[in-house]
């Protein structure tokens, strides 16, 4: 398979190079800033710059994806014809467990902004799956482009691989079968997004009917 | 503190409720999140008198709603449950700086709710004011005040605000 980069706006990027400094511990060497913070229990290990830089990554930044989202209403509703709504932006710093930062970079008006950096495990075993798609045999011959595909509501987010050939776009569950908590997704590791939708749209339904104050 | 993974996917309320729990009564009865799914979905009768969420957990992978969950643990203060409220950041603070976190509804614009935990604060340079968010789905992120307030994670608005206490109360004990 071959995967296509994705056109990232030039604002995005800078955006998230120039503030990741912000959402990250300060190192020695970095600018000097004053911090007021405060945490429930133990200070969280959150990796520093120089954490991101000794990972053994010399590019520190890379695969930054579009990410998408689809509503609740949206699944519930469709005919096969989705229109999700462009988010933002991701991007990865760093390139070992423990130290990797996944950031969103969303639109604000006129600019780009980092709204929010992500730690953790599930930010490491995203990389992981990234990089696994280029090993998958049911991807063979194609050519795509990978963007993220969320649906909040189910929490879930699938890799949307658009064909950039016989048009066929695919869905890659994320984290793949068998660890994928959504039963319905648990068969296969690769689905037309057709297939994918017929899939999830009975527990969009089913969450769409859930109480105001609930939460899943 | 840190908050579990969400064993089920409808289940953050259940990852939350015991994560606060767990958290704010160390030494006692360590419960599980089907400790607390069981007697949640029981009382408002959305599962079979007979099932029990340990043995069974995907017949109870349902929404619920946290202000029950932290009910049912102890941790709920009276009145601390706050629809359709929100908290100013200096609020946020004074909580925080007690080391109780608290809990907040999300709601997707698309439809849906999820529940994450507010477990930190931090100013950067007297400006930039931040939050350290723990997600059930399993992140901590650092998030802009404002974002978490009007633009969380993937698209949503912090619709819901929930305050906790410390408890005595055991699995089973209500």
């Amino acid at each position: 398979m071959s995967i296509l980069k994705p056109q990232v706006p030039a604002a995005a990027e800078e955006a998230f190079s120039t503030q990741l400094a912000d959402f990250v511990w300060p190192s020695q060497g970095d600018r000097p800033r004053t911090i007021t913070q405060e945490y429930v229990g133990e200070m969280p290990r959150i990796p520093s710059l120089s954490d991101l830089r000794q990972s053994g990554d010399a590019a520190l930044f890379h695969d930054a994806h579009h990410l998408y989202v689809l509503d609740l209403r949206d699944v519930a509703d469709n005919a096969d014809v989705i229109s999700p709504r462009a988010a933002g932006w991701r991007f990865f710093a760093g390139n070992s467990p423990g130290n990797i930062v996944m950031a969103t970079v969303k639109r604000k008006g006129d600019n780009w902004r980092m709204t929010s950096s992500h730690y953790g495990e599930r930010v490491w075993e995203m990389l992981e799956a990234v990089r696994a798609l280029d090993q998958m045999t049911e991807l063979e011959g194609g050519k795509y482009e990978v963007r993220v595909l969320t649906v909040p509501g189910l929490n879930l987010e699938v890799f949307w691989l658009t064909d950039k050939q016989a048009g066929t776009d695919l869905a890659v569950p994320f984290p793949a079968p068998p660890k994928q908590p959504i039963e319905e997704l648990n068969k296969y590791p690769v689905y037309t997004m057709t297939n994918f939708l017929a899939a999830i749209r009975p527990l969009a339904r089913q969450r769409l009917a859930a109480g105001s104050k609930y939460g899943g | 503190m840190e908050v579990e993974k969400q064993l089920e996917t409808q289940w953050c309320w259940a990852a939350v409720a015991v994560s606060i729990h767990n958290f704010l009564n160390p030494g006692g009865t360590t419960w599980t999140q089907a400790d607390v799914a069981t007697p949640v979905l029981h009382a408002e009768h959305r599962i079979g008198p007979s099932v029990d969420c340990s043995v069974t957990p995907g017949t109870c992978n349902i929404p619920a709603a946290l202000d029950q969950a932290l009910h049912k643990t102890g941790n709920l203060r009276r009145e601390g449950f706050l629809p359709n409220q929100l908290l100013p950041f200096d609020n946020i603070k004074e909580w925080v700086d007690l080391h109780l976190p608290v809990g907040v509804r999300i709601l997707w614009w698309g439809g849906g709710g999820h529940f994450v935990v507010i477990a930190g604060y931090r100013v950067l340079d007297s400006i930039r004011e931040q939050l350290l968010v723990l997600d059930p789905r399993g992140y901590a992120t650092f998030v802009d005040y404002e974002d978490l307030v009007a633009d969380y994670g993937e698209g949503g608005i912090w619709q819901d605000t929930y305050l906790v206490k410390r408890s005595t109360v055991a699995p089973g004990g209500i």
